[in-house]
């Protein structure tokens, strides 16, 4: 009952930071400087071309109508028509975010298992070689920002040694398997393409590495002292004293209450994940949806800018919501709230 | 054979801390023995070292000197806590229960109450057992306790429960283990005095039933007088004087021991110490022979050099001060 009370509240917060934001970024792309029609249509356009098309974007009307207008078609899933690619949106959506969506989640997916296995280890041995093994590699991993590492590993997976594929998402000559999801791993598993799976996936370590290495170091930082905390706990020395076996002691009254803080941070991640996937790819040539951001926003692409941001948030708000489930199924005190709060 | 062995024997144990300000001397060559099935009053003021010998006993601390002996029956062995081997200590820990000073260190805030409960029970028990029995043991630990509506209680998280039931689900753990020494320091602190009755009289039971020895640590001399068979009292780690608890009241001989007892009709709330006037000396610098010397009404002047040694009064009165012997200097 708490729970569902719990995740009900969750959901209302996140409609309504979603409706904020639409709001947002409605008024900033209106509000800035620049004539987008102008700008879709080039300097040489005539006049009347022009203003024709302002007033098929209702750009002529007040802000506030202008959202209304918008708004009524947002719902419906229908976010207007691109001024750079003369497409709908939501088609370039669905046509760039996928790879994106692919890498970041790869990236995610080696952050948390390696980053929290790192941590462990390094939290029940505090002082060994791994631990100051994993305290170079953390300190390197938060100052190093994610672009300079792509780079770095470009040139030295791409070039020195010549190991992995640098550029794409696809070698030369592999075909891609038919479009279901747009992300190249899911359809090459979908099509029983293996071979275009494993190309793909190669294709992907540079880039899921470059993107997630920061937030890894930082993961396996926290876990480390909360794991080292929680051990000289006397909670966990009580649990050895009633002969609890000590792996069910690690995985299950140490483990719990040392996840709380990095599951925590996770939620704050998300953003930096995404942030990196966007130069990370540039520089792999990943044919993500950071270039069709870059692009729209130096375009001024109105329609593009506010889906663009919207589907970040929307990402975002939905990592958070689960980053907040996972809090929640963690801590008791969060799940059913504090006495008095 | 139960006669023969003392359960506990503790001799010359030495604690130090390093500390960022020094080398804190806490503990200073303290020995106490407990019995099997004994319940022994460990009292001294606040910051005396208490604690710090109950955790000496179940090595949460590491002494740099002197010997824990404990007899396991279990193994049919003595062993040394303070230099057993991992292994050994794994066997030896379940027979040695503390339940600590803070009401809630002990549970893990993750994890409900019940979870915790019924795993000291199963884990501790030397064959094993079914889920209901565990169950049901759970209740009537939990009811022994004096903890209303058990189930509601088991199925709770610390946090929704208050310090005093915290400190009696604590007390409800360490029994399910039935180990063959307790621990408890300050069990009763956090509970009213009704309930605080009712638990004494459950460590009592306890001791007569399982033959648990109990070292109970407090500051309470109303408590100790209660519970205790003997006294040790303690000042700035050092044992001062011993007696059964009869013998403790009607004759305390250590000059300590007399300000300890005379102040307490002068208690309102306040600690042992406004009986006496003065400071307990700093561990970083202590005085190297007995350290009641800097508050001691009776002091001589070796008092401050030589610890004076310590003198059996009676078979169960022991005292280390220089007014009843030890005139080598
Ligand atoms: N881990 C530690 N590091 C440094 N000093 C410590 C540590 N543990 C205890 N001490 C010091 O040892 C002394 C004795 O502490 P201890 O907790 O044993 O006292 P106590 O007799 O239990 O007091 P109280 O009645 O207040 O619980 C104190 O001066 C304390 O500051
Ligand atoms: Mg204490």
């Amino acid at each position: 009952m708490a729970t569902v009370k719990f995740i009900a509240k969750r959901i209302l917060y996140a409609a309504f930071g979603l409706f904020a934001l639409s709001v947002f970024m409605f008024t900033i792309s209106r509000i800035l400087p620049g004539d987008p029609a102008r700008m879709a249509l080039g300097p040489r356009a005539p006049e009347w071309v022009v203003e024709q098309l302002r007033e098929q974007l209702h750009l002529n009307d007040p802000i506030f109508k202008q959202y209304i207008i918008w708004l009524r078609d947002a719902v419906r899933g229908d976010f207007g028509e691109s001024l750079y690619t003369r497409r709908p949106v939501m088609e370039d959506i669905k046509e760039f975010l996928p790879a994106t969506t692919q890498l970041v989640m790869l990236a995610a997916l080696i952050q948390i298992s390696f980053g929290i296995l790192l941590g462990i280890i390094a939290g029940r041995r505090r002082n060994s070689w791994i631990d100051n093994v994993t305290r170079v590699f953390a300190y390197i991993g938060v100052a190093t920002p994610a672009f300079a590492v792509a780079i770095l590993l470009l040139l030295l997976f791409g070039f020195v040694f010549d190991l992995l594929p640098t550029t794409g998402q696809l070698s030369m000559g592999m075909a891609r398997p038919p479009v279901v999801t747009n992300m190249v791993l899911l359809d090459s598993l979908i099509a029983g393409n293996f071979p275009a799976f494993f190309d793909n996936l190669k294709h992907m370590i540079l880039p899921a590495f470059s993107v997630c290495l920061a937030g890894m170091a930082q993961l396996t930082r926290i876990t480390r002292v909360t794991i080292g905390e929680n051990l000289r706990k006397e909670y966990i020395f009580a649990s050895r004293g009633f002969g609890v076996p000590e792996w069910r002691i690690a995985f299950k009254y140490l483990l719990k209450p040392s996840l709380i803080p990095p599951v925590s941070l996770l939620g704050m991640q998300i953003g930096a994940l995404f942030s990196n996937a966007f130069l990370v790819e540039l520089v792999f040539n990943w044919p993500g949806f950071s270039r069709y951001g870059v692009n729209v926003m130096l375009r001024k692409d109105l329609n593009a800018i506010t889906a663009v941001a919207l589907v970040m948030g929307v990402i975002y708000i939905t990592m958070n919501l689960l980053v907040d489930l996972g809090v929640g199924a963690l801590d008791p005190r969060v799940r059913l709230g504090e006495r008095n709060a | 054979m139960t006669q023969e062995h003392d359960l506990l024997r503790i001799t010359d144990l030495q604690v130090d801390f390093n500390t960022f300000e020094g080398c804190l001397h806490v503990l200073d060559r303290v020995s106490i023995t407990a019995r099997m099935g004994e319940k022994v009053g460990l009292v001294g003021e606040s910051g005396c070292g208490k604690s710090t010998l109950g955790r000496c006993i179940v090595r949460r601390v590491r002494p740099v000197a002197g010997e824990i002996i404990f007899w396991s029956e279990r193994l049919n062995n003595v062993e040394d806590i303070v230099s057993v081997t991992d292994s050994i200590w794994k066997q030896l820990r379940k027979q040695i229960q503390m339940i600590f000073q803070e009401p809630g260190a002990a549970i893990n805030p993750v994890f409900t109450v019940g979870d915790q409960l019924r795993a000291a029970i199963r884990f501790s028990a030397p064959t094993h057992i079914g889920k209901s029995q565990i169950q049901r043991r759970a209740i009537e630990l939990l009811q022994e306790v004096q903890l209303s509506d058990p189930e509601r209680i088991m199925s709770s998280y610390p946090f929704q429960l208050s310090g005093g039931m915290q400190q009696r689900i604590c007390i409800a753990m360490a029994l399910g283990v039935q180990p063959s020494l307790l621990i408890a320091d300050e069990p009763t602190t956090a509970l009213d005095v009704t309930i605080q009755e009712q638990i004494l009289r459950l460590f009592n039971d306890l001791v007569s039933y399982h033959r648990t020895a109990v070292i109970f640590i407090t500051h309470n001399l109303g408590v100790v007088r209660e519970i205790a068979d003997r006294v040790y009292v303690m000042y700035a780690g050092q044992v001062m004087e011993s007696a059964t608890t009869d013998e403790l009241f009607e004759n305390p001989m250590h000059p300590y021991t007399r300000g300890l007892i005379s102040a307490v009709p002068k208690l309102t709330g306040g600690g042992i110490i406004e009986g006496i006037p003065g400071h307990i000396p700093s561990y970083l610098d202590p005085p190297t022979g007995c350290r009641f010397c800097t508050r001691c009404p009776d002091v001589v002047p070796k008092c401050d050099e030589v610890r004076p040694p310590i003198g059996s009064i009676n078979a169960s009165h022991e005292v280390a001060c220089f007014l009843y012997g030890g005139e080598a200097s």
